[in-house]
């Protein structure tokens, strides 16, 4: 008899990894990211039923923990007073918390100008520069059209070549 | 004239580390969260089965004894204690599930959710097909 949760154990194996960098390059803080991948399984094992093949597995997953990122980010905004707050928390703790590997300094920084990016210029630009996602499944993870999605990643680009250069 | 920054000098190297053993830990924490959500949805869906059967009850009994002989007052009491006592039945149901392992409560439910009608009409399907 088939164990029912060994495909669902086979889906964390396979996804945990790459879910678990995608949270974490826009939640930055480890234990968020660990609170935040967890959500997003168990979101993940609730609604399996409902997953039509009208989208990759992959891309459905990736959706939900965007969704689950952003979730977290707006619960961060309702307790700040600005977005820039809420950038200004990010930064602080990727200066000054655990498992961030400060002997780098141009990846530190690296990844400084990227939290200078605007959230959608920032996820889009994760999703194609690190995660290497076609224009096409970026769009339908986060229902932004092909061509807003190229321009978004065009001037992420040009952003962060500038503050590499000027910093 | 400044350097223009050259992205392959960093290619896609981040400083964010895990603890060591992280994603074993997280996977095995994931599977409980996961195990635990399946009881609990099995034993919502047998508290809610059996809430209708008993609402069902209820109904069949209040057709039966409607209109009452019964005087008023009696049967007014007589009514109360029987809510009285499904709503007590209901809090040991509830403690008795709880006690449940997964295995029973899977059984339970797979009980509950036969459809008795099916099963006749298959039945009479069979014994007709036989004939």
């Amino acid at each position: 008899m088939t164990d029912p949760e060994s495909g669902f154990r086979m889906l964390v194996e396979k996804f945990q990894s790459p879910m678990y960098w995608h949270i974490r390059r826009m939640i930055v803080s480890h234990d968020d990211a660990e609170d935040v991948l967890q959500e997003t399984f168990i979101k993940i094992f609730r609604h399996l039923d409902d997953f039509r093949a009208e989208s990759s597995l992959s891309t459905w997953i990736y959706r939900i923990a965007t969704n689950e990122c952003i979730r977290f980010l707006n619960r961060r905004k309702e307790q700040a007073v600005s977005t820039e707050e809420v950038q200004e928390e990010l930064m602080n703790k990727l200066m000054a918390s655990e498992y961030i590997d400060y002997d780098n300094a141009m990846e530190v920084k690296f990844q400084q100008a990227i939290l200078t990016l605007p959230e959608k210029q920032r996820l889009v630009f994760n999703l194609r520069y690190y995660d290497e996602l076609k224009y096409e499944e970026i769009s339908r993870i986060t229902d932004t059209k092909v061509e807003t999605l190229k321009s978004n990643y065009y001037f992420a680009k040009e952003k962060i070549k500038e503050y590499m250069t000027n910093n | 004239m400044e350097k223009e920054f050259d992205f392959n000098s960093i290619g896609k190297r981040t400083p964010f580390r895990t603890p060591e053993g992280f994603f074993e830990r997280m996977q095995a924490e994931t599977m409980r969260r996961v195990a635990e959500e399946k009881r609990k949805k099995k034993l919502y869906r047998l508290k809610w089965g059996i809430s209708v059967a008993l609402a069902v009850a209820a109904m069949v009994c209040g057709i039966i004894f409607f209109p009452s002989t019964k005087p008023e007052a009696v049967e007014t009491n007589y009514q109360t204690e029987w809510v009285a006592q499904l709503t007590d039945d209901m809090d040991v149901m509830d403690v008795y599930l709880q006690g449940l392992s997964d295995e029973e409560l899977e059984e339970w439910v797979e009980f509950s959710e036969n459809d008795i009608y099916y099963e006749l009409t298959t039945t009479e399907n069979l014994n007709e097909d036989e004939d």
